[in-house]
């Protein structure tokens, strides 16, 4: 019976090649992308979760609360781990802190190789996390200063097959590391992804030996380190947090009430920093946003290609009422019949998936690229999700087979024979079309908001002109040092119109410190402040606006002393109304609760966004510094780009030239922060087009069907004298309105998914009703091509042979 | 073999009832050959379905080898046809998707015949139709006469009791129409009861008895042939 089965499922696919094609072909571009975006949420899922014990694991972040203003940070810290340690011996097993390295070029022998990703660490790394050794022992390879650990494509890079154990790298300060341990490179699902750690005990050495083993208040006052805790056995974070106010009181508080700030102690599980984090100075993190979004999209996708399987399924019933008919009458009793439809249908179903599987492997490279990702898909490897498609697809097919297999069992063979067939209306087979024009609509909606908001930040006036202006940033000290003498050099050549310092450029984090500040009352108050610290031509160079008062002037001496420049929105938050001029600021109130009053504001800046549209304009001190800036910002003319970059880098090489050369545009740099925005965009418009694609195949599988089953009254209508334009206009009004009434369910929806996204961002486009008679339009449009190919075809048929044929 | 008393079959649409079959009494013997006659929409088919147990009556009662089926449901229904009665209809109702021989082979499959069984009797089947050749082919490459004989031999191939014919000659040239009718007689002096539809004098002269019916009654009924059992 089976054979049999089998036998005529084949036959009827290969008899119905047009519509067997857009079935197979609609559900498995459904199943693709679910099985892509699976494998995209299951990646995003899976961080830091290869660490044994990342149950017990949490990373300790900060709140501060100074004054009215809340600023939350992932950096930690120096004792704030070891404290904890000490004082819950029997919640907290072991802390374990990560700084940043500075120095990051390494030197082998004549091998120079330059590496970011590098940390200290302590040397309890191999305890707390789980970090597979290839070589040296986990235990102690981290116990004394000036000893490192690599990983082993790192390792590869500077040593080839040199075994690294024992060898000396240096560094371009000149410290000397020994290489105390090989590990397995760090998985592309963590957080923290290093190429090297070295010892934490060798910052004692920068730091002084009193700073750095101080439980002193005001170390605690004082962050740049990442710390994680991981708990006892049977240790409970919610302890720790119960406990938090004596420890504050006893560690924190002290410092905390002379500047009248507040500090909490926030904990994150280990598994949730990479999605639930956002932070400043953080690691760059995952967003759980963009995987709900994606989540909901593969669903989508799935939706849209499993309804139109069932559509055109259960349209092509019809054509097997004969069939079922004969089948009836020589003996098969309903449950055979049902049985037959069933697995036919899971047969077809099954062939969609092989074919998704197939299409998987191919567009895998291509979806990393596009998502910026590592993701394999393999059998054994993905076991679940796997098993999960084999679900799906069953239960596709078994759904999708149900309804003719139910509907057809029941015909009436008699009836049947006699080519009368039950009147179906195809209500269900509309509503499903409607359901899937919703979900495209929706696409069309969330692409067209998504590029909307992509340009607008893109074009957005960020109160200065980041067209144009090279940014190097200098690594080595050495080049810091000539930096006035670099910059001069620079400013000859005739296509540098100008260059600037600056310790950060937008886009870069700006220090935070508590300043004193003089309230209307003439007394003064603390509050935190960001600051950046520029020299005399940057203001000029990156086109900023002074709108009250003054610039730094270069002859006047004490402008780097006593002068200071604020933004709008300092003046604005400190309530200086329309005489911020004069007013008395105390920059970087000393721990003591003293600061050097003597500052004065010359000017006020028009504001500029120097952090992410996603923020506010918070207010900004602009202090002018005649120390040496780690940025050189050079606003160069628009012609001759490459020779001017040839000769930037003449001039580095003379200058800097332990470093290679390395630059940035501001423009592409600012617009780097919102790849994770530009990749949603792009994925977005991919799988719009793919939804609208699938529902089209169904659209036109469907307009086909029903063309031939009212090839009759086409011909009547034709014989009693319409025009192949009044058939074409009969045809397709019925699918219209069912896409016009999509825009009722997609509209509301889509209005509230994209106001919640667009609340991510300080700074965000209206949606407009425009867009949404757009992607109405737009899915009309295509509807109605679609069903127009089809009905035009039919009106074209001759009437004689249709009503001689029926 | 078959005993119709007061069976009336109608047929309602929303505001029309439409009475097909009224009070028909009528008795078929085993063995014998039937002939239904009369104008469209008379109510033959309706009588052919009731008999073949395709449909039940609303009224009146059917015995079928003295067990009255009028109530049976369909499952007992698909059971007792799928052992006793074969059909065979005007538009042949072949299945396109399956061969001349997946075709006929298809009541044996819901018999559970052990398949080798059913080779053999398919085979057997298709010989005597002269139809073996074809075995491979689909029913659109055959011409409409050997398409009857398909279904003839999809008829007979469970060695039914019963065979009922719905015009059987209904879309056939007069030459092929005379061999159904050669193959149904033949059929027939086996031992096969026949009941047949049709709108041809000349092939009802095949049968024994002659059942004339009009709106739905029973108008005449003549004896074309002595009929022994």
């Amino acid at each position: 019976m089976i054979k049999n089965f089998i036998k005529v499922a084949i036959r009827n696919l290969m008899n119905r090649k047009f519509y067997s094609i857009i079935n197979i072909l609609g559900l498995s571009i459904g199943l693709t992308c679910t099985i892509l975006i699976a494998l995209f949420v299951q990646n995003e899922l899976s961080y830091d979760k290869h660490h044994k014990n990342h149950k017990r694991i949490y990373r300790l972040e900060s709140h501060f609360n100074i004054q009215e203003s809340e600023d939350l940070f992932a950096a930690t810290a120096l004792p704030l781990g070891p404290a904890l340690k000490l004082e819950y011996p029997q919640d907290v097993a072991e802390f374990c802190r990560f700084m940043d390295m500075d120095n990051n070029l390494f030197q082998y022998e004549e091998k120079q190789i330059f590496e970011e990703n590098v940390y200290y660490a302590d040397s309890t790394l191999a305890e707390v996390f789980t970090h597979e050794f290839i070589s040296g022992s986990p235990s102690d390879a981290l116990n004394d200063p000036n000893e490192i650990i690599l990983t082993e494509s790192f390792a590869k890079r500077i040593f080839d097959d040199i075994d690294p154990i024992g060898k000396t790298l240096e560094t371009g300060n000149g410290a000397i590391y020994t290489i105390t341990g090989i590990i397995k490179d760090v998985p592309h699902n963590s957080h923290l992804r290093f190429e090297a750690i070295a010892s934490f005990i060798t910052l004692k050495q920068f730091f002084g030996a009193d700073r750095f083993d101080s439980l002193e208040s005001a170390a605690f006052w004082n962050i740049g380190f990442y710390s994680y805790i991981m708990l006892t056995e049977n240790g409970d974070i919610q302890n720790v947090l119960d406990a938090y106010p004596e420890f504050n009181e006893k560690y924190i508080k002290p410092v905390g009430e002379q500047i009248n700030a507040k500090f909490q102690l926030l904990v994150q599980p280990l598994a949730d920093v990479h999605l639930f984090s956002k932070l400043g100075y953080d690691l760059p993190t995952g967003d759980i946003t963009y995987v709900y979004i994606f989540s909901i999209v593969a669903l989508f996708l799935l939706l849209i290609g499993c309804i139109n399987y069932m559509n055109l399924a259960t349209s092509q019933s019809a054509g097997r009422a004969v069939e079922v008919g004969i089948r009836k009458v020589v003996g098969a009793q309903k449950q055979y019949l049902r049985w037959q439809f069933i697995f036919e249908s899971i047969l077809i179903a099954a062939m969609a998936m092989i074919l998704a599987f197939v299409a998987v492997e191919l567009i895998l490279p291509t979806f990393n690229e596009l998502a910026d990702r590592e993701l394999i898909f393999g059998f054994i490897a993905n076991l679940d999700l796997v098993v999960g498609i084999l679900i799906i697809t069953f239960l596709v097919g078994l759904l999708s087979g149900s309804y003719p297999a139910f509907y057809l069992s029941s015909f009436v063979p008699v009836e049947v024979l006699k080519g009368k067939l039950g009147k179906n209306k195809g209500t269900l087979r509309k509503i499903l079309v409607l359901l899937q024009f919703s979900i495209s609509i929706i696409m069309i909606i969330g692409t067209f908001t998504v590029i909307q908001q992509l340009n607008f930040l893109k074009d957005k006036d960020l109160g200065f002109d980041d067209e144009n202006v090279v940014v190097l940033t200098i690594r080595d000290t050495s080049g810091v040092r000539n930096l006035q003498a670099f910059k001069d050099e620079l400013k000859k050549h005739p296509q540098i119109i100008n260059a600037g310092t600056t310790s950060s450029v937008p886009g870069q984090s700006h220090g935070i410190i508590v300043h004193l500040f003089e309230t209307k009352d003439g007394s003064m108050q603390e509050k935190g402040i960001n600051f950046v610290f520029v020299d005399n031509d940057y203001l000029e160079t990156m086109d900023m606006k002074i709108i009250k008062g003054r610039n730094y002037d270069r002859d006047l001496q004490t402008d780097a002393e006593e002068s200071c420049l604020i933004n709008e929105a300092t003046v604005e938050v400190l309530g200086w109304g329309e005489n911020p001029i004069g007013k008395k600021l105390g920059f970087g109130a000393n721990l003591d609760g003293t600061a050097n009053l003597n500052t004065k504001v010359i000017g006020v800046i028009k504001d500029f966004h120097y952090a992410s549209l996603r923020n506010q304009i918070d207010p900004l001190l602009i202090m002018l510094s005649d120390d040496p800036q780690r940025n050189i910002c050079l606003r160069i003319r628009q012609e001759n780009i490459g020779e001017t970059l040839e000769f930037i880098e003449e001039k580095w090489n003379e200058f800097c030239p332990t470093f290679p050369f390395e630059y940035t545009f501001l423009d592409d740099s600012l617009n780097e922060q919102y790849v994770a925005e530009q990749k949603i965009g792009s994925v977005f418009t991919y799988f719009s087009v793919l939804c609208i694609f699938i529902a089209c195949l169904g659209l036109f599988g469907l307009a086909s069907y029903t063309a031939e089953q009212r090839t009759k009254e086409i011909s009547i209508r034709k014989v009693m004298g319409a025009s192949v334009s009044n058939i074409v206009f009969i045809l397709s009004k019925e699918f219209s309105v069912w896409v016009l009434l999509a825009n009722i369910i997609a509209w509301p929806l889509a209005y509230f998914a994209l106001q919640k996204w667009l609340q991510n961002f300080a700074y965000a486009v209206d949606q407009s009703l425009l867009t949404y008679f757009l992607a109405g339009i737009t899915a009309l449009l295509i509807a109605l091509v679609t069903v127009s190919f089809r009905s035009f075809k039919a009106a074209q048929t001759n009437p004689a042979e249709a009503l001689k044929y029926e | 073999m078959i005993k119709t008393v007061d069976l009336t079959k109608f047929y309602r649409t929303d505001e029309v009832e439409t009475t097909a079959l009224n009070n028909v009494n009528m008795e078929i013997t085993k063995g014998e050959f039937v002939a239904i006659m009369g104008p469209s929409g008379c109510g033959k088919s309706t009588l052919l379905n009731l008999i073949g147990l395709l449909d039940n009556p609303n009224k009146g009662e059917l015995h079928f080898n003295d067990t009255e089926v009028s109530k049976h449901t369909e499952r007992m229904r698909t059971n007792l046809r799928k052992s006793n009665i074969g059909f065979i209809f005007q538009s042949f109702n072949l299945i396109d998707e399956l061969t001349v021989y997946e075709n006929v082979e298809l009541p044996l499959l819901y018999i559970k015949m052990s398949s080798a069984d059913r080779k053999k009797r398919v085979t057997e089947v298709l010989d005597r139709m002269k139809i073996a050749h074809r075995a491979k082919h689909f029913p659109q490459q055959l011409s409409g006469g050997q398409q009857q004989r398909v279904a003839v031999a999809r008829a007979v191939v469970t060695k039914p009791k019963l065979i009922l014919a719905d015009e059987p000659t209904g879309n056939l040239d007069s030459a092929n129409g005379e061999e159904v009718m050669d193959l149904l007689t033949q059929l027939n002096e086996e031992g096969t009861t026949i009941v047949m539809v049709t709108h041809s004098p000349s092939h009802a002269e095949y049968a024994h008895r002659v059942i004339q019916l009009f709106d739905g009654h029973i108008v005449t009924e003549n004896i074309k042939k002595e009929f022994h059992l």
